[in-house]
């Protein structure tokens, strides 16, 4: 075990208040300095790289987006886009973002596993994105644009997120910060900025499964009710259009009288001219702390049985609970 | 059950009513086979092992595992410890019995891997080990610790003195309350042991059973996600230690090898779905998946299997052996569930119902998982209007099975994939706007 995984050993909580929401990771990179092949050229790396830094550190023989990846400030891997899919000899199709750089290993970027799951990741990122791109503040400097147009997407495998029955309303609720989720790639940067840079604990990772999506520890609907304190540390390291800052959420947009950011959804939640109170952040309200049967810091009571859906966890097997499937067609 | 000085009676499928009337009659008769029993078996006094009788589904295959199921007293160490139970081994030696024995069933860390240098690397690795016990979701292994906890106790507490660990913490859904109980009341009655035994429990969904989102329960994450690996949990687990994850099947082989001095080379498999009574059974590991489904009583004509729980493979074809590799070979899982399906039965709606339940219960985090479940119930649903394309959906298998974080999501397409294959004329007929099991299309044109 590395000092590095030691320390993550021993060292507690940074602070017993901060529920981002996410899993605890394990720490990645290899032991040791590496030299390992990319595309036939060799490349040395310093310990405690991942894959992706020998791939960036080359021409490699194709685009590979990597689009969670951060790679500053100790943020991620999240390794989640699942667009930095690299083929080894050694252990078949990684995740080149999150997997560490043993010494001697054998990397392509072009086998047709790694490249084929690259590109079907990104159209099902794509999937579920609203792409008004010239309505949104990041037209123009956006990771997720510039990976599209990177990879030579021109029709999307499965289309994009176009039925506005589906949109999250916008969340312009706070003089500083917007958010349009509908825009959201789910990479963490801004729950780790948040959580693990600035240690403000406000944002989290929340829900599950579609309904998965950035909130706030303390429970809030807005932005403006939550205890953001506008460092804008989260918007600066945001991929996306998702996170914007105020006042430049339409700067790049094409001027269409009339056609905004938030028309373009349709549905906002505004100010609510209530003045901001005195930065004292509450983290979570006092019962939110011990959900040890939810998975979704819901409300329900701690300990207790969840009153809805309770039974199909249990795998496939007995009785009633096993007939769930989902609701079909 | 009755049972009296080597004789004991069975009673199937008994009410409560009948019951009552079965103890009358033993009380007023000192007879086990008073009340007329379905079967009687006569055996020694003394008996420590199940006395099988020729009644369906018990008389299926062997008891190496399941032999205290419903015999010894499931919370009395007395009784485990008459067939030889709470051996003290020698660390080295468990640690050699771990290369003649394997994981079972995704839930374990080494599912279908020898566990000997996983154990080796947790017991020479720094920082305090833990072993996990994880019963969520397994029928069989709800069974062990309802019926015979201190198979898994016994397996689990020997393989923590081996490596090293203190702790030993039995993790199982809430839902199982009867399980969750036993396994308390046995582990408060296990014989003086520098090791402790704590019984923890999870949210009752699905996807809590996966090993990494077990941990992330057991350190009281309010919201389960998985973690990305390598490192494995092997490395970094509950709290950064290394820590085992082991099923009660995994562990019950290692306690019953540890007191005959051999593996017991059987499969615990669970037969669900069109059956009168879903049933357990052990058999030797040569048999075929034919002789564990004869031992259910199927309530209509066999149509197809559902190998591998939830998201197991679709077959029609029993004549696969119950071995793990002979499974993979066919695309079938080794969770030892088998789902059999009647011929009323509909593949496309059975798959569509697991890809729904997949983009339903998905933890949310990686892309080919929460979106591809998504877009794969919806390709499904676009066979319904015409729009059968193969390809696409056979494309977005592969990547969700090559490029998932967890054994959620590269599990999650298996059931499509396989009725694609076994089951292609039912995909084709749904394309051409009938349903030859009769069972889905009507409700949607009504
Ligand atoms: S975030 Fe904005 S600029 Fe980026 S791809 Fe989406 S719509 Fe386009
Ligand atoms: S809001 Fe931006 S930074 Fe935060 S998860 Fe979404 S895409 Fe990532
Ligand atoms: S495969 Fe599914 S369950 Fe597993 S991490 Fe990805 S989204 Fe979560
Ligand atoms: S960059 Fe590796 S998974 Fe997103």
């Amino acid at each position: 075990m590395s000092s590095e995984q030691q320390q993550a050993v021993d060292a507690p909580p940074l602070t017993e208040e901060i529920a981002p929401g996410t899993a605890s990771d394990p720490p990645v990179g290899g032991d040791a300095p590496a030299t390992v092949t990319v595309d036939g050229i060799e490349v040395s790396v310093e310990a405690g790289a991942t894959l992706i830094d020998a791939v960036e550190a080359i021409e490699p023989a194709e685009s590979v987006p990597a689009l969670c990846h951060y790679g500053r400030e100790e943020i991620g891997p999240r390794s989640e886009c699942r667009t930095c899919m690299v083929e080894t000899d050694e252990h078949g199709v990684v995740p080149a973002c999150s997997f560490p750089a043993e010494d001697g290993m054998t990397v392509r970027t072009d086998a047709t596993d790694a490249a084929q799951a690259r590109d079907v990741n990104l159209d099902l990122v794509l999937s579920d994105h609203n792409l008004r791109c010239t309505t949104c503040g990041k037209n123009g400097r956006c990771e997720l644009q510039d990976a599209a147009i990177d990879a030579e997407v021109e029709e999307p495998r499965y289309g994009v997120l176009d039925d506005r029955d589906e949109y999250e309303p916008i969340d312009d609720s706070s003089s500083f910060i917007q958010i349009d989720r509908n825009k959201c790639i789910l990479c963490n940067r801004c729950v780790e900025a948040c959580n693990d840079v600035q240690v403000e604990g406000v944002l989290r990772m929340e829900g599950s499964g579609q309904d998965t999506r950035i909130g706030f520890q303390s429970d809030a609907e807005t932005m403006e009710d939550s205890t953001c304190v506008s460092c804008g540390h989260c918007a600066t390291v945001c991929p996306t259009g998702s996170l914007v800052e105020k006042g430049i959420e339409d700067a790049t947009t094409i001027p269409l009288p009339g056609f905004t950011q938030t028309n373009s959804v349709g549905k906002t939640h505004e100010n609510t001219g209530k003045t901001k109170g005195p930065m004292t952040p509450k983290k979570r309200t006092e019962d939110s702390s011990d959900e040890r049967s939810l998975t979704d810091g819901g409300d329900r009571s701690a300990g207790t049985k969840t009153e809805t859906e309770t039974s199909h966890a249990d795998g496939d097997d007995w009785g009633d609970a096993s007939e769930r499937g989902g609701e079909w067609p | 059950m009755v049972t009296l000085d080597g004789q004991t009676g069975f009673h199937t499928g008994c009410s409560l009513e009948r019951i009552e009337a079965i103890v009358r009659a033993f009380e007023e008769t000192g007879d086990v086979t008073a009340a007329d029993p379905d079967a009687v078996v006569d055996h020694g006094p003394g008996q420590t092992t199940f006395p099988t009788p020729e009644l369906s589904g018990l008389r299926t295959g062997v008891r190496e595992i399941l032999d205290g199921c419903g015999w010894r007293r499931p919370t009395d160490p007395a009784d485990h410890e008459a067939v030889g139970g709470f051996v003290d081994p020698d660390p080295d030696a468990v640690i050699d019995l771990g290369g003649t024995l394997d994981g079972r069933g995704w839930r374990d860390l080494c599912h279908d891997a020898p566990l000997a240098d996983t154990w080796e690397s947790v017991r020479s690795a720094a920082g305090d080990p833990v072993v996990v016990v994880n019963a969520h979701g397994n029928a069989a292994d709800t069974l062990l610790l309802e019926s015979a906890p201190f198979e898994a106790l016994d397996g689990a507490v020997a393989l923590a003195d081996a490596v090293g660990a203190e702790r030993v913490i039995v993790y199982a859904s809430a839902d199982d309350e009867r399980a969750v109980q036993t396994v308390r009341d046995a582990a408060a009655n296990y014989p003086d042991s520098p090791i402790t035994v704590d019984v923890e429990t999870g949210p009752a969904e699905y996807r809590a059973a996966e090993p990494s989102m077990a941990i992330e329960s057991l350190e009281g994450n309010h919201r389960l996600e998985a973690r990305i690996r390598p490192p494995d949990l092997d490395a970094v687990g509950l709290h950064g230690r290394p820590t085992l994850v082991h099923t009660p099947r995994t562990l019950a082989h290692l306690s019953v090898a540890l007191r005959e001095g051999e593996p017991a080379g059987t499969r615990v498999m669970t037969v669900t779905g069109d059956v009168a009574d879903p049933v357990t059974v052990e058999v030797p590991a040569s048999e075929t998946l034919e002789t564990v489904v004869d031992a259910a009583e199927m309530t209509g004509a066999f149509k197809a299997a559902s190998v591998g729980g939830r998201f197991g493979g679709v077959t029609d074809d029993l004549t696969v052996g119950v071995k793990p590799d002979a499974l993979a070979a066919n695309d079938l899982g080794s969770e030892g569930v088998v789902r059999v399906l009647a011929d009323d039965r509909c593949l496309v709606e059975f798959v569509g119902q697991r890809a729904q339940f997949a983009a339903d219960e998905n933890c949310g985090r990686c892309v080919p998982c929460r979106e591809g479940t998504t877009q794969l119930a919806g390709l499904l649903r676009d066979v319904y209007d015409g729009g059968y394309d193969p390809e696409a959906i056979e494309e977005l298998i592969d990547v969700m099975t090559t490029s998932s974080i967890c054994a959620f999501g590269v599990q999650a397409g298996r059931p499509t994939r396989t009725a694609l294959s076994a089951f292609e004329s039912e995909f084709e007929a749904h394309a051409d706007g009938r349903c030859p099991a009769g069972s889905c299309l009507e409700p949607l044109e009504a």
